[in-house]
């Protein structure tokens, strides 16, 4: 990882901690919740390593709990998907592989590539994130989890699509 | 030993994963139970308390805030000099005046501001900017502004904030009765609208008016008596079932809980006791 990555990634943690812990947990429209501190996952380098990325997740999810008072939930879920992480990427591989040192932004790998991209990894933060809270099954549960799941993407995407890294 | 160090060395990913993972799962499942909940709760208060405090700072007017705060300690001062906040000595206590030696004063009230709180989640939080420095403790009742409306229970406090669990948590349960037939139920939160409770156990031979008022029992040591909660809002018996389910409609609403009234009843920790000490002979 160059020395530029690693600020990048150190100011993203602490940009989308504080974004989801003081402006998205008031967004309240009935049971959606806004979720977009998986970002931070989502943005990882691809050849980080996998102990450096869970100890990574553990705490931005750590920090987020400390925000919205769920007490380890967040970071239950971010552990596990930065451990899905690698499995995902490997099922949405371009043809042509990814190269080393690869960026995961629309520029390097194109639009379609980081919609499918984002609507896997955040489907499944959000079907683990509500699974976990509320630990039963209904079709308000699945409600919730698609509305919040349609929401919490679109502003993914448009972080991805706001912010770009030149390097 | 060879073989077991170059197995984790091998899948040291996967190791970390199932370590981190047990933390984190410890931490959510043991949340309602042990001590190391309060004292995570405590700490985390304390980090994230003071951003809060900071945020909430700006979002309002300087001058407004100091004197609303003179006038919350002013009220919760003439509170606590109303009858219904003391313990008689009389045996008729409908005689009883408020600066009457015969009583002696029951519930302590301290006022307190809001400086964090959700109404969207299942089980929701409420933050306070008081704490063990003025005398706070766990489970101690959290009124709201007016006369009316309960806002939740104390569970953890650090030096300068308090946690609360909201009512609307749907683990919380308050202790209550409906006013017109002092029938006893409990009231809990299904999780769905913050402006509705469910009252349950009231059994289906009760006569029940769409408008009665719902109060606290004053039973559970941690509410004081009588303060108004809400009105049935609809109810129905489900088929085979002996009991109501009751929707009530809270009297006060929780996402905007801003000045708040922490009741303490001083008396409790005896009450408890002597309830306690019939489990020991």
């Amino acid at each position: 990882m160059s020395n530029n990555l690693f600020g990048i990634n150190i100011f993203r943690f602490i940009f989308v901690l504080l974004l989801q812990g003081l402006l998205f947990k008031y967004v309240d429209f009935k049971l959606i919740d806004i979720y977009i501190h998986p970002l931070f996952v989502l943005l990882l380098p691809l050849e980080i390593p996998m102990v450096l990325a869970l100890i990574l997740a553990f705490a931005l999810g750590l920090g987020v709990d400390t925000f919205l008072n769920s007490f380890g939930l967040h970071a239950a879920v971010m552990v596990a998907l930065a451990f899905l992480r690698p499995l995902i990427c490997a099922i949405i591989e371009p043809i042509s592989g990814y190269e080393p040192g690869q960026l995961l932004s629309k520029e390097s790998l194109g639009r379609s590539w980081i919609i499918r991209y984002t609507a896997l990894m955040m489907g499944a933060y959000m079907i683990m994130a509500t699974l976990l809270e509320d630990l039963s099954f209904s079709w308000l549960w699945l409600a919730r989890c698609i509305l919040s799941f349609i929401i919490s993407s679109l502003f993914v995407l448009l972080y991805q699509f706001i912010f770009r890294i030149r390097i | 030993m060879n073989k077991f160090s170059q197995l984790i060395i091998r899948y040291h990913g996967v190791f970390a994963f199932f370590i981190l993972e047990l933390i984190a799962l410890n931490f959510y499942f043991s949340q309602n139970s042990t001590p190391e909940k309060t004292a995570f709760l405590s700490s985390a208060n304390r980090m994230v308390g003071g951003i809060y405090d900071y945020q909430n700072r700006w979002s309002r007017y300087w001058n407004l805030s100091a004197v609303n705060d003179s006038l919350a300690q002013e009220n919760a001062r003439l509170k606590m000099q109303l009858p219904s906040t003391t313990f008689s000595h009389l045996l008729d206590s409908a005689t009883v005046g408020a600066d009457d030696s015969l009583s002696e004063q029951q519930y302590h009230y301290l006022a307190a501001t809001v400086v964090n709180n959700s109404v969207h989640q299942q089980k929701n939080y409420l933050t306070l900017n008081r704490g063990s420095k003025h005398g706070l403790r766990k489970n101690t009742a959290v009124l709201a502004n007016t006369q009316e409306g309960v806002v939740g229970v104390i569970r953890a406090v650090s030096t300068h904030y308090a946690l609360v669990m909201s009512i609307i948590n749907t683990d919380s349960r308050i202790s209550s009765r409906i006013g017109r037939n002092n029938y006893l139920g409990v009231l809990r939160w299904d999780g769905q609208d913050p402006r509705y409770m469910q009252l349950h156990d009231i059994p289906k031979h009760l006569g029940l008016q769409k408008g009665d008022s719902v109060l606290t029992s004053g039973f559970s040591t941690v509410f004081p008596k009588d303060i108004f909660l809400g009105k049935i809002d609809s109810f129905y018996i489900e088929p085979g079932s002996n009991f109501y389910n009751i929707s009530v409609q809270l009297v006060n609403d929780l996402g905007q809980a801003d000045k708040v009234y922490i009741v303490d009843n001083i008396l409790r920790d005896e009450q408890l006791e002597l309830e306690a000490s019939i489990h020991e002979q």
